[in-house]
């Protein structure tokens, strides 16, 4: 290629390269002199999930109905004037550590104790609750018992949709069909279970949505059949209150958990339900996770008060400032390994700092924009990042140490280059082979574990297209344009009849 | 770095193994007779909740001394906090939160604080500030569950160890991919071992450091097994020492554990002074590496030169068999 071509080329790659760096590092900051805009929001502060390790989290209280907190005790007693109300109300609850329960809630107490019962389906509904967070797959999370009557969930900062994760978790009712508020006649009597009308629930996707596929069995083939027939299934759009009250629903527990629309059925045993653009996904999964869940357990004797807005936001784990110093940290990294291949491979080191630009922006727009609410940023995040970096710095040395020593061996620059590539390129393939099938084994594993096995393959990834085609490419464009070939990797001309 | 240091440590398998044999061992002890150091936050308390309901401009101003006072009674009443949090419910509603161990009597601390926040003449007197206790038990200090957490995530790690060891097998040979399955599975163990024995704060990212232990493991590995399969086919005997010395110098190993080991302990040790908190995460990291490059400098190369004697001792037979046939 001619120097000029080359000289453009590398111009324009350069001006794209730097936009795509900024865009995803450059941190945020305001324009002063124009109130119309808000500003410039980098993607990696503004659209990466960062777990509880960086910026905190959200938690919340599972209250049984009948039980109540100190705060909300003492502020009705409080409101009330006269002392024979009080002591009424006082004598109408039982105090529990930090909470108080309803002496009419008998399933909650026998007598002024525990009851048996209670507990036993206490630790069992606390196991059920935790699976589900667990299947949410969050690096961090915690679902523990307080003062015996109460559940608290912890949960990183990560989830888009805090609010409908942590409320629809809390529904401990068993799956229903209800039409029209009324429940449907299969599913009346005693001994109904819904695992007799519904095999399995998944998230799945045709074309650019999501849905919730419903597999029915026979008897719940024969009921959606049935008021199928009997012209009670309605068609979408004609259910205006969308509160459970109109049309075919599914409930669990006393909660409008999913319409059912003559839209919806697809076969004679599948539903297709809530259809959706991708951007729901995880809020689909976790309507998916409950109705699983709600389908394998059945229902408990008692419900969960309705969370509403009592989440509360937590403060970061390892401080304020966490979040900015590992970014700052990762960057500092960067600009290290830049640094170190300039000094220790001549021009040949300004290919690298390329390849890092290309490295950076891939894998921060992918955490970014790929499966938001999946990637969460964690610190296992971080040592992928750093690994995928290292792993790239050392096979480009490795690459220059192997046209060093082409060129030492008599070789033209360009043959060395060619030989270089050559001789290095299957042990390259093979890292990144041996890492690629390493990420992919991680997501063997669970809690943050399974996110980390999806970063690490981006890093991978991103560090093997660098490595096996961007550096080339940008070495052969650098090359072209370079006077002085020698010169470019550091080298000293021994024959001046060698180019 | 000697020429012949990999001539001389290769033949000392027995030592190497028995050291990685000693540092599981000490990590079992230690398990056994301490158990293990969870975090404080994943451990059951008793916590101090102080409710605050003020303007969020008013309660900026003033998280900053109600805390003073939280900290001051905590301190008069001669507790020690284990950890502590800020909550934000909603613009007007926050909670400050500190957590004690279960036994702790609360009782005096929250009566003293009632009285101070309430007490005539004081400025939050007319603030809602409401000062409760709740015991927290914690059933699980890792998610999903300690056995699940554990058992799911190690059999991540074999299954990479698996992977990879298959991977260079196929593309080098048999013993090459089972001294690589072998270095990421010590590498592992002695990570794990360290990080028990040290009684590092156990959390989550225990796992994340353990796992990318074994990923620098195999790195180093499948360049290991690169460079010996490419002198064999030049010709070299790879059973004598001096021969793989040449072939795998420890001085190509020790580049490449450079630049992997001033990334990550730079990394490792800004982190620490950037957020202090990130020390034992730091500490943990530093760990896995050190793993790492032990098996890539003393265990790896004696692993293979013992492996690989076995395999041509055992071709040696065969061909001894197949001749007196």
């Amino acid at each position: 290629m001619g120097k000029k071509k080359s000289v453009v080329l590398m111009v324009i790659i350069s001006i794209v390269l730097i936009a795509l760096t900024v865009f995803t590092v450059c941190p945020s900051f305001w324009f002063p002199w124009n109130d119309r805009l808000n500003g410039w929001n980098s993607v990696t502060a503004e659209f990466v999930d960062f777990g509880s390790d960086y910026k905190g989290g959200y938690y919340a209280y599972y209250y049984p109905e009948g039980v109540i907190t100190e705060d909300e005790y003492k502020g009705k007693l409080d409101s009330l004037a006269d002392q024979d109300a009080k002591d009424e109300y006082a004598a109408e609850y039982i105090p529990c550590g930090g909470l108080y329960v309803s002496k009419e809630a008998d399933f909650l107490t026998d007598g002024n104790s525990l009851s048996a019962d209670f507990r036993t389906e206490m630790t069992k509904i606390r196991e059920v609750i935790s699976n589900r967070f667990s299947q949410k797959g969050y690096s961090e999370y915690s679902v523990s018992v307080v003062d015996n009557y109460a559940l608290r969930v912890d949960i990183p900062a990560s989830d888009a949709n805090v609010q409908e994760t942590l409320q629809l978790f809390a529904l401990t009712g068993d799956i229903t069909f209800k039409l029209n508020g009324e429940v449907v006649d299969e599913f009346k009597g005693e001994e109904v279970n819904a695992k007799d009308f519904i095999k399995a629930f998944s998230l799945r996707s045709q074309f650019a949505y999501k849905f919730i596929h419903v597999k029915l069995t026979k008897a719940g083939a024969d009921m959606i059949n049935r008021l199928e027939e009997a012209g009670s299934i309605t068609a979408q759009g004609t259910d205006t209150t969308m509160d459970g009250s109109t049309g075919l629903w599914m409930y669990i527990g006393d909660q409008a958990f999913m319409p059912i629309y003559t839209e919806n059925l697809a076969s004679n045993t599948v539903l297709k339900c809530m259809h959706n653009e991708a951007e729901y996904a995880s809020s689909l999964q976790t309507r998916v996770i409950l109705a699983n869940s709600a389908l394998e357990n059945g229902g408990f004797s008692f419900d969960f008060s309705d969370v509403g807005s009592e989440i509360r936001q937590k403060s970061h784990v390892y401080g304020e400032n966490s979040q900015g110093a590992m970014l700052i940290l990762l960057g500092a990294l960067t600009l290290a390994a830049i640094v170190a291949a300039i000094v220790l491979c001549k021009k040949f080191g300004m290919v690298f700092a390329y390849m890092a630009c290309t490295y950076v922006s891939i894998t921060g727009l992918c955490f970014a924009f790929i499966a938001a609410g999946v990637f969460e940023f964690t610190l296992g995040t971080a040592l992928a990042y750093a690994l995928g970096l290292a792993v790239m710095f050392a096979l480009h040395a490795r690459t220059f140490a192997a046209i060093k020593k082409e060129v030492s061996l008599g070789k033209t620059v360009n043959s060395a280059v060619a030989l270089g590539y050559k001789k290095t390129l299957w042990s390259t393939v093979d890292v990144y082979v041996v890492l690629a099938l390493g990420s992919l084994a991680l997501a063997v594993g669970i809690a943050g574990v399974t996110t980390l096995a999806w970063q690490m393959l981006i890093c991978t990834v991103a560090g093997a297209l660098c490595n096996l085609l961007w550096g080339r490419v940008i070495n052969y464009l650098n090359l072209s344009a370079s006077k002085d070939k020698y010169k470019y990797f550091g080298l000293v001309r021994e024959d001046d009849d060698d180019e | 770095m000697s020429k012949n240091f990999t001539a001389k440590t290769s033949q000392k398998w027995v030592l190497w193994s028995v050291i990685v044999a000693v540092i599981v061992a000490i990590g079992v002890v230690v398990m056994a007779l301490m158990g293990v150091n969870n975090a404080p936050s994943t451990q059951s308390g008793k916590m101090l909740i102080v409710n605050v309901t003020m303007s969020s401009t008013q309660y900026e101003e003033e998280q900053a001394n109600l805390q003073d006072i939280c900290e001051t009674a905590i301190a008069d009443a001669g507790l020690d906090v284990k950890y502590s949090y800020t909550g934000e419910i909603s613009l007007q509603s926050h909670e400050l939160v500190y957590v004690f161990d279960t036994q702790t009597d609360l009782t005096a601390v929250k009566d003293a604080l009632n009285a101070n926040f309430s007490a005539a003449g004081n400025k939050y007197e007319n603030n809602f500030i409401n000062v409760t206790t709740l015991t927290n038990a914690v059933q699980e200090n890792l998610p999903g569950g300690y056995v699940p957490f554990l058992v799911r995530n190690l059999l991540a790690g074999v299954v990479v160890a698996v992977l990879a060891g298959v991977y260079v097998a196929l593309r080098h040979k048999l013993w090459n991919g089972i001294v690589t399955f072998l270095s990421a599975g010590a590498t592992a163990a002695i990570t794990v071992g360290l990080i028990i024995a040290t009684r590092v704060v156990i959390t989550t990212s225990v796992m994340y450091a353990v796992l990318f232990s074994m990923l620098v493991s195999v790195v180093f590995s499948t360049l290991f097994a690169a460079k010996a399969q490419k002198a064999e086919k030049d010709g070299a005997d790879l059973t004598d020492p001096e021969a793989l010395s040449e072939a795998v110098p420890a001085c190509d190993v020790l580049k490449i554990s450079i630049v992997v080991a001033v990334a990550i302990a730079a990394m490792a040790i800004v982190g620490a002074i950037l957020a202090p908190n990130f020390a034992w995460f730091a500490l943990i990291s530093a760990y896995g590496l050190v793993a790492a490059l032990y098996s890539a400098f003393l265990l790896g190369p004696s692993l293979f030169l013992v492996i690989r004697k076995a395999f041509a001792k055992s071709a040696a037979n065969k061909a001894r068999y197949d001749y007196k046939k």
